[in-house]
């Protein structure tokens, strides 16, 4: 039997050692915990969390400037509501299946405040409250960590729409109560932050608003949502001669510096689309956001609204042929009314990249799903489901995207496939 | 800065001028570790040069001792059916040891003559393409390549190891890749180097003697690695796979100490048999230490603060750069530091704080992209490591594996702290004879 070494003492004196230095065993593979990389991670999942957190609390603080304390109640509501029930969703389901891992905190509450800026200002809370409910209970289901990546947002803002509705057709008297109308209308400049937004009375036109002279005493004022407008009359604005300008010299149509600034209705956190493209940027810069979904989103809106079939007189064309007739200034106006009117920023620049497919290549067919969607819902049916529609369909698709990620080196094998253990 | 795929940027480093060898430097007692029942004895004394154990594999030469000294031990590690390993520990009878032993240069540049001298001695082990360099030099008798490639790209650039090589030795980088150009009769002779041009001025005049196309390439981790570098660096991107010879792909890749010690064997009728060793420190702003040291002395003898830190927990010492190196020792590891050797085949000691950041909390995957975004083959490391986890289709997940190139960088990256490369490493061993 050999006799078991001795340690090496000094190595720097070898010769006059006698010992000898146990030898260095072959190692086998490292348990993962101890094995390379040394570095990392660059930044954690709460790191990103908390930037939406920011994005959410930069639209919200606008948010509040157009709609007053009404609209951080709002959000204050469906926060409350959704962090309440996805606690309870989470001990009922730790009870059955303890080692199931959930979402943070935090990003439900980014959900949550996500849903509510894409919301408008309502009357009743009773939306807020079902859509905080139902966000409180999807992330268990859908969502960034799960196989389907369907976009939890998209979902509420489909149901919040579409259950009221489906209710009234079941039961008329339920449904009315929960079927509530949208407060079309935006703060005074000397109530802005803490005025109630509902409080209006009559209709004035924006030009009043710069010029207050302090006569008018209620809080807010009722104007067109231009969304609604837009796409009511978006084929009879390319008519000639063309009711655009009609509706713009009326004040029925809001200027573009008006829709970018925000002082208009709409979604609580997307009446600025200004403040929306900024935000945009500044996700894609700190690479939150893909600026491939971005683009294409904005090019395949861009496209598909020139394709649109548009009925002038008695013979249909395309959008593109009848903006050809027009006058350039007023076509050019046309395409950006339907861009930025509609909530397509919003769609693709804040509410895209949390369920965007994983590969370059995905990321572009994801984003002409948006935009291509977002259009074609609303060209055809009207409807102020399109964003959310298109939404849903896009993120329904994403994880399937993925496989358009593909290496130019690894070819998938021939062989008959085999299952490998876990 | 040197940019990282997906954004992310690790800083570059400084050159470091870098001298010849000293005639003699103090690294006894050696310890080898070999794959063959060795030639010696316990107790014998051998010559420098003189072959301690003869080599019957391929792509490995004999090993010979470096210098005159008596084999002190002499044990068999493991003793498995195909895989026996015996360690000999061989003591100078001087305190100081030679650099370089005196090899003959073979007559002419025929490859057989050089690959007849090349199996006497080892360790010739640099890892050159992958495979090294015997490897391929054999390989290429069957199979001539059509371009010779030096690899100066540093594998990370906050160490600039291959860059500090070839700006301290133009004229002998140059000369040992000519040399290796015209053994294989290669028509074309390529050194890529850094997009620097303080590296591509040092090099330029000699790269022009010896006919040696000069390619300066934006040194964006991890292109230093063999696959990357034949996808993008050749015209015709080549798909070379890692681990395999670069020879089927009709490439030659050395790394700059293989070219450099050839030039300097040309040079002086005498191989070197230290190598340099690159100790980046954990300091940002520190520059790299170089010290030569024989393969197989004890490696805390390179520095004074790596001694320092067996008893202070300030640092854990990496054999590699930090993305995927091995961890050689830290305070209160297993391991002991007195244990570790100089080794064969890597030229770069990473000292990390100790407060380094280590994989986190595993949390869900939030599919982020960022894992497929950096990687360098673009596979799709979370779908991967999913298959790897739950089980999936082979066909699907080991052509990935089979190239993923262990960079580290999805692991890097990932903000739910999932081992993405670690478990690929796990898995890649576990199929390891079906990806071969």
């Amino acid at each position: 039997m050999a006799e078991p070494k001795k340690r090496q003492q000094d190595p720097r004196t070898p010769l006059e050692s006698e010992s000898i230095p146990p030898p260095v065993r072959r190692r086998s593979v490292l348990p993962l915990e101890k094995a390379p990389p040394w570095l990392g991670p660059v930044r954690r999942r709460t790191h990103i969390d908390t930037l939406w957190l920011l994005v959410c609390a930069v639209m919200s603080g606008a948010g509040w400037m157009f709609f007053g304390w009404r609209a951080l109640w709002s959000l204050a509501v469906i926060v409350v509501v959704a962090v309440i029930t996805f606690v309870m969703a989470t001990r009922a389901i730790r009870h059955f299946w303890p080692a199931r891992s959930s979402e943070s905190y935090r990003h439900v509450i980014v959900l949550a405040l996500l849903a509510g800026l894409s919301l408008q200002v309502m009357h009743e809370l009773v939306i807020f409250i079902t859509a905080g409910f139902v966000l409180g209970l999807l992330p268990h289901v859908v969502g960034r960590t799960h196989r389907l990546r369907i976009h939890s947002v998209s979902v509420v803002l489909v149901l919040v729409w579409i259950g009221p509705s489906l209710l009234e057709t079941l039961s008329p008297s339920l449904g009315v109560k929960l079927l509530d109308k949208p407060v079309n209308a935006v703060l005074r400049p000397n109530r802005l932050f803490y005025g109630d937004v509902s409080d209006y009375t009559e209709h004035i036109s924006f030009d009043r608003w710069t010029s207050y002279d302090g006569e008018i005493e209620t809080d807010a004022m009722q104007r067109f949502e231009p969304y609604s407008v837009l796409v009511h009359d978006q084929e009879k604005m390319l008519e000639p001669p063309s009711i655009l300008v009609n509706m713009l010299t009326s004040g029925e149509l809001v200027r573009i510096k008006q829709l970018l600034f925000g002082a208009v209705p709409g979604a609580i956190g997307g009446s600025s689309r200004g403040l929306l493209i900024l935000i945009g940027f500044y996700l894609i810069y700190r690479r939150i956001a893909q600026w491939h979904t971005a683009l294409a989103g904005l090019t395949a809106a861009f496209t598909a609204l020139l394709l649109m079939p548009v009925r002038l007189g008695e013979h249909v064309t395309l959008v593109a042929v009848a903006l050809m007739d027009l006058e350039p200034a007023i076509a050019i106006s046309y395409v950006s009314y339907m861009l930025l009117g509609s909530p397509l920023v919003l769609l693709v620049m804040i509410l895209a990249p949390m369920s965007a497919p994983i590969g370059r290549t995905g990321q572009v067919v994801y984003g002409g799903i948006l935009g291509g969607g977002l259009i074609g819902c609303q060209w055809f049916f009207q409807t102020p489901l399109a964003a959310p529609l298109s939404l849903l369909i896009a993120s329904a698709l994403s994880r399937p995207l993925d496989v358009l990620h593909r290496s130019p080196f690894a070819r998938r094998m021939t062989r008959n496939t085999v299952l490998l253990d876990g | 800065m040197a940019r990282l795929r997906g954004g992310m940027e690790f800083p570059a480093g400084r050159l470091r001028q870098i001298a010849a060898p000293p005639p003699r430097l103090s690294a006894t007692p050696v310890v080898m570790h070999v794959r063959q029942r060795p030639e010696v004895h316990t107790g014998q004394h051998v010559e420098a040069g003189q072959t301690v154990c003869e080599s019957r594999m391929s792509g490995r030469g004999n090993r010979v001792s470096p210098f005159e000294g008596v084999i002190a031990r002499m044990e068999l590690l493991d003793d498995d059916a195909d895989h026996k390993t015996y360690e000999l520990q061989i003591i100078c009878d001087h305190r100081e040891t030679p650099t370089s032993i005196s090899v003959d240069l073979p007559s002419g540049r025929k490859l057989t003559n050089w690959l007849r001298v090349l199996s006497r001695i080892d360790p010739w082990a640099e890892h050159d393409g992958g495979v090294g360099l015997r490897s391929q030099l054999e390989s290429a008798k069957d199979r001539r390549p059509d371009t010779v490639m030096l690899n100066g790209l540093d594998r990370f650039a906050s160490f600039p190891d291959s860059s500090s090589l070839l700006a301290s030795f133009p004229d002998a980088a140059a000369a040992g890749l000519r040399l290796i150009a015209d053994l294989v009769e290669a028509p074309d002779a390529v050194m890529v180097v850094a997009k620097d041009m303080q590296i591509a001025g040092q090099l330029r005049s000699d790269c022009r003697r010896h006919s040696i196309r000069l390619m300066m390439k934006k040194n964006t981790y991890p292109t230093a690695h063999p696959s990357t570098l034949a996808w993008v660096a050749l015209r015709d991107a080549r798909r070379l796979s890692p681990g395999v010879n670069p020879i089927s792909q009709h490439l030659l890749m050395v790394n700059p100490w293989t070219a450099i010690r050839l030039g300097r064997w040309l040079e002086s009728q005498r191989l070197d048999i230290v190598r340099p060793m690159f100790i980046g420190w954990p300091e940002p702003d520190s520059h790299m230490t170089v010290r030569y040291a024989l393969p197989g002395q004890s490696l805390l003898r390179l520095h004074d603060r790596l001694e320092q830190c067996v008893n202070r927990s300030t640092m854990q010492v990496l054999l590699g750069h930090p993305m995927n190196g091995r961890k050689l020792f830290s305070s209160g590891s297993e391991v002991d530091p007195y244990d570790v050797l100089v080794p064969e085949d890597e030229l770069l000691l990473t000292c990390l704080a100790m407060d380094a950041p280590a994989v986190g909390q595993v949390q869900a995957c939030i599919s982020c992209g960022w894992c497929a975004e950096v990687c360098p083959t673009r596979l799709r490391p979370a779908e991967m490591y999913r298959l790897c986890k739950r089980g999936g289709p082979a066909d699907v997940l080991l052509p990935q594996l089979n190239w993923c190139l262990d960079c580290g960088l999805c692991s890097y990256v990932c903000p739910s702290s999932l081992p993405l490369t670690q478990t690929f490493r796990q898995m890649t061993a576990r199929f390891e004879r079906i990806l071969k």
